[in-house]
This record gives structure tokens, sequence and C-alpha cells, in this order.
């Protein structure tokens, strides 16, 4: 069990786990710009383990610009915008909150950008809000997995389970494994 | 606090009444299993028989944790795997305070001349961490090291360190002690919860015998609903004349070529629910048996052999109370139990998020580009994760502090490659190197294959392709 101290270290994806992090405050680091973009760009580049919203949020608002950037630039690929979605929601929700509606109700973006700015309005939009943006998704979206994710996320915000609960009742019954995780969390 | 601790009950187990020791367990048909260790019968942990000839593969049995079992090594040997795959054995244990999963791992490995190959309680391993001049670890001179998070199924394969690759796999009869972390909470400090000495196992072990191997057969699992840019949906029968797989494939096989191994692709595809469940945003923040991942990889039953099994999804996401943050590909367990297909940790899982994507026409048509063509990106993701699964570890991690076990792979520590900017915070955990700062020959190792992130560079070592070739997976 020694492997226990070393789980972190020895190059694997996943290490121990503890229940919930707390949300500890972070200390904004004081970053040239050239820093600044060194760093966003090797978060980006996160393949099995991703940067943490701490990593985020020790960036702080100078990062938005850039993300915000990076999230509209179609010239980027498609999991980069989406972990920028990622970045922005921790780095600066303030500036995510004008964004991530849009982008999720957006059928010509990229389902991995759609689902970033899916749990990110689940973050940064008061229920009330993040109900009426995703509900067009959790309605309309092509791909049931979409929906899904909608519930997903609306599943954990207050009022959100009457619309899972309603979407789950007109969905095939070859698409309802795919709700199992919100299902859960609205008690089902 | 009492774990949720969840049993895989294979065999029949004597019907009994609720008591202290005992649960009555509907969903196993009503079989007698420990208080709180019922597996829900959504649950499936598939227990499976290796698909190499019986003369590779050594069936021991199930035996209970603690039990010392012995298998010969034939005097050509190139590698060997202990597969243990749990039929009672619980999901978790809490040790100092951190939830872990029930990783099953050899408790002592001993040489035919009662050398210990590998003590999981080893402390010389633990001294190891911090001895490396640069700040990190060198575990290179141990003869086999394990990575850790191996839960339910587990394969334990060597070589997998440039001591073992040197010294090879001696002839004769080995030992191995059945374990797990549950059984070690029995009798070392620091476990407050999961701990039990009566989990028991399928064991086998697989030898494989040398020369190296050559061939990997690859099956590709498309459960992503995905559309190409015609608008028709990818599935496997039109997945071999795709063009962006057929770019992505092609990178695919660049990349094993250079270490001589040639990769033989096919295309599989899931039912509907199946895609409408795993495919869009894969949940990765838990990797337990009974998790997400873990079930959809038990999808691989559906075509016998030996595969390495990728499964192409549109995202996946781990996720906390602070967020959820996109990663681009997982494995199952490092190394993976190659040739035993359909259990829970049997394969890896790839995004496929950027497949179509390309900056120019050109972009996907000259040598790999992991910037410009998303087909080269999922190409890249793809051979990482088989990477991981064939038994190697990033080469330098996210820290700069902990290297892979092989010392023919440059290595980036952050004492000398970090910026100034993460300098002071080497040896915490919050540092993070860059790739484009391991690009030089004191500084090394951004342009592997194995590096923690997914850079332009696909390089492999020499040593890296012995480790994979040794595998089962590889023939």
């Amino acid at each position: 069990m020694i492997v226990v101290f070393m789980a972190a270290l020895l190059a694997i994806p996943r290490g121990p786990r503890s229940g919930p992090a707390p949300e500890e405050p972070v200390q904004q680091q004081q970053l040239s710009d050239a820093e600044l973009r060194e760093r966003i760009d090797t978060y980006l580049s996160a393949l099995d383990r991703p940067a943490r919203a701490a990593d985020w949020k020790a960036l702080g608002p100078p990062a938005a610009p850039i993300l915000e950037a990076i999230i509209a630039d179609e010239g980027q690929l498609p999991s980069r915008r989406a972990k920028a979605v990622d970045g922005l929601v921790a780095a600066a929700p303030d500036r995510a909150s004008g964004l991530v509606g849009t982008i999720a109700k957006d059928e010509r973006q990229p389902v991995v950008v759609r689902v970033a700015a899916m749990h990110g309005a689940g973050r940064v939009l008061p229920p009330s809000r993040a109900i009426s943006e995703l509900r067009p998704v959790l309605r309309n979206a092509k791909s049931a997995g979409l929906r899904a994710e909608a519930a997903d996320v609306l599943a954990r915000r207050q009022g959100g389970c009457a619309e899972v609960r309603g979407q789950v009742a007109r969905e095939k019954s070859e698409h309802r494994a795919a709700f199992t995780r919100a299902m859960k969390r609205c008690g089902e | 606090m009492k774990i949720l601790a969840t049993i895989v009950l294979a065999g029949a187990l004597a019907a009994c009444a609720n008591g202290p020791d005992c649960e009555v367990c509907p969903a196993m048909g009503s079989a007698c299993v420990p208080p709180g260790a019922c597996t829900p019968a959504s649950c499936q942990r598939p227990i499976v028989s290796s698909a190499l000839p019986n003369e590779q593969v050594q069936y021991l049995g199930t035996h209970k944790v603690g039990t010392e079992l012995s298998f010969t090594v034939p005097a050509d040997a190139g590698s060997v795997s202990i597969v243990q795959q749990a039929k009672i054995a619980g999901l978790s244990v809490i040790y100092k305070n951190q939830v872990l999963d029930n990783s099953a791992v050899p408790l002592t490995i001993t040489f035919p001349d009662g050398g210990i190959a590998y003590d999981d309680n080893d402390p010389a391993l633990a001294a190891a961490l911090k001895d490396s001049p640069d700040g990190g670890s060198d575990l290179s001179r141990f003869y086999t090291v394990y990575g850790g998070d191996t839960p339910n199924t587990a394969a334990f394969t060597f070589p997998n360190t440039t001591s073992s690759l040197d010294s090879g796999v001696p002839e004769g009869t080995w030992k191995f002690v059945v374990n797990d972390y549950a059984n070690e909470c029995t009798f070392i400090s620091g476990c407050s919860d999961g701990g039990s000495a009566d989990s028991t196992y399928d064991v086998s072990v697989v030898t494989r015998t040398q020369p190296q191997g050559s061939t990997l057969d690859v099956a590709f699992y498309i459960v992503a609903d995905v559309t190409n840019p015609s608008g028709a949906p990818l599935r496997a029968p039109n997945a071999s004349t795709d063009q962006s797989v057929q770019r992505m494939v092609q990178s695919f096989q660049s990349m094993f070529a250079q270490v001589g191994i040639t990769a033989n692709v096919s295309f599989y595809d899931v039912d509907a629910s199946a895609r409408a469940r795993f495919g869009t945003n894969l949940n990765v923040t838990n990797t337990g048996p009974c998790e997400e991942m873990n079930q959809m990889f038990t999808l691989s039953s559906a075509h016998a052999g030996n595969f390495m099994n990728l499964f192409l999804v549109q995202g996946l996401s781990s996720s906390d109370s602070t967020g959820s943050f996109l990663v681009v590909g997982i494995d199952g367990t490092i190394p993976g139990p190659s040739s035993f297909n359909g259990t829970v940790q049997s394969g890896a899982v790839v995004s496929i998020a950027d497949l179509y994507f390309r900056t120019s026409t050109a972009s996907c048509a000259g040598a790999v580009d992991v910037v410009n063509c998303g087909a080269d990106s999922v190409a890249h993701i793809a051979a990482h994760e088989s990477g991981h699964f064939l038994g190697l570890f990033h080469t330098t991690e996210r820290e700069g502090a902990a290297f892979d076990p092989l010392t023919d792979t440059p290595k980036c520590p952050c004492l000398t490659c970090s910026s100034a900017a993460d300098r002071p915070q080497c040896g915490t955990a919050n540092p993070r190197i860059g790739a484009s700062r391991c690009l030089s020959p004191s500084c090394g190792g951004g342009d592997n294959l194995m590096f923690w992130l997914l850079a332009p560079g696909e390089k492999l070592s020499t040593q890296q392709g012995q480790v994979m070739r040794l595998n089962p997976l590889v023939h």
C-alpha cells in the first residue's frame, strides 16, 4: 500500500480521492502576459489529468480575454475550446455567465463545447435562468446524449427535477438509460 | 462512517439469515455477503477467461487474500502478468482520511531463488520517491513497480522497469500472495474503514514468451453519436471509408510502427441505448468498477479476442464541487488486463470530439499534426491511452517530480525546467510542466507520446517499445 503515497506521483491519471473538495480561497498569481499564455496553453493541452478549478482561479480575470478568444475561435480544436469554457467558468464566472447560455443552445457548436457550456451554465447562472437557458436543449437537442446532459445539469438546480421528469417521460425507452444520472439526483 | 462496500459474487454462496456478519443480497441470488456489501443489480462485474492459448495461461483458481500461490515461468519467458478478478471484494477503503478504491495487487512476489521481486509495503519504494537528484522519484532500479488504482480486476505485469527489462524474467517457480487494499487495511495502521481479510479473487497467471511481439489488434468501439461532414452517422460499416477515420488510423499506426508494432484495427458499434448513455459525456470522476466508464468497458465482451479496446466517445468529464472539466482520454488501469476481454477494466476511452476538425484542406495531408489536424489529435490520444494499457506511465508527470521507471526516456524535472513562476512551487502539487519547456537535451520528453500533455511529438524510446512488445496483448 506504499503506492498510496505514490499514486499522485507515479504518473497515473487518477489518485486517491477525498470527499467533495471544499472551495478554498485561491491566491491569484502575478504572471506576465507570456507566462499567462503559456500556463493557459498547458492547461488546454491536458490529456488525462485535467486542470482543476484552483488552477484556473489562480490565473484570475486576466485569463478571461484570452479564453474568450479561444472559445470563439473555430480554428481551434473543439476539445481546446471546451476546456477554455471550463477555464473561463472557473477563472471569471461573471464573464462566463454572459456566454454559456448562448453556446449551450447553439446547434452549430461542437458537442463538447456545448456540454462544457451547459455545465458552466449550471454553475454560474441562477437556477431560474439556468433552467430557462437549458430547457430548449433538454427538449429539442437532436442528440439524446445532449438532452441527457442538460438533464444532468438541471437535476442539480432547484426546480430542475420537474423539467427532468417531464423530459424522461417524453423519451423513447431506448434513450432513458442515458438519463439515469439525472434521475438518481432527482431521487428516482 | 461505514464504507458502502460492494461485493462481487460470481460463485455460489450459502444462503443465510441477516446477522451481524451476513446480509442476504437479493441482487446476488439471495447469497450471503458481508453487511453493506450488496452490489446493485445494474452493476456488472464479470469474471472472464483469457483469450490466449492454454500454454500461456496458468489458471490458479479462486483464492482468499493472504493465500500464497505458485506459478512456473518457462525458460523463454518475456513477461509475466498476475491477474486477479474479484469474486468477493469491497469497493473502497479509507486510508489516512482518503477514500481509496480497493485495488487488487499482490502483497509480495517472490523470485524462484527466494528473493523479493515486489513488496507492496516496501519502505525502500517510499524512500525512492524523493531520492532523485532533481528532487523527483527514480524507480528505474526496482525490479517492478505498481501504479495503483486497480480495483476489482487487476493485472500486475512485468517487466515494466529498466531493471527488469535488463535482467529478464528468470525461469522457475515463482510465488505471490493474493491481496487487495482491504486486506492490507487489516494489518497496517492508518485505515479507518473497509478492512477485510475475506476478499476472494479468481487468479490467473499469463506468461508471454520471447521474442517480443510485433502485432497489436485494436478494436475501436464507436460509442459517440457523431455525424460525418456529409451528415451521415459514423458507424462501423462506414468507418473504414471515412477519410478522417482513415487518417486517424494511419497516424495511430505510425506511432506504433516506430517501435516495431503493427496495429491492425477493426470497428464495432454499440446499441442505441449504450450510445445514449455513454457516448456524449462520460463521467470519469470516479472510476470504480460500478462507475460509468467501467460498466462501458464490459461491452467489449461482445467481441471475443485479444484486443486493445478503445471506446470512442464525444467527451469525458471529471467533476467535483468546484466544477466540471473535460478530459480527452483515460485508461482503465496501468497496465490493463490484456487478453481478458469484457471486464470492468478491459479498455480505454478516447474523445473523438476533434476527429473532423482541420484548419485547412491540407492540414491532414502531411506529417502528423496534432494542432491543425483533429484526426491526428485523436490518434495521439488513442495511442497514449493504449500505451498506458500496455504498461507505460507518463514520462514526466505534471508536477515535474515523478517520472516513469525507464532510463532512456527524457525527463523534465521541475527544479531545473519549470518557469520562473512555477519554480518556487516545485515539490508541491501546484506546478504544471508545459511541453514547450521540455524540448531540450537537459529538459526533455515534451515530444514523447507518453508526456502528460497532448503536445506535438509522438516519440517512443527503445525501452518503452520493449515494455509494450512484451505485453501479452502484442503478439
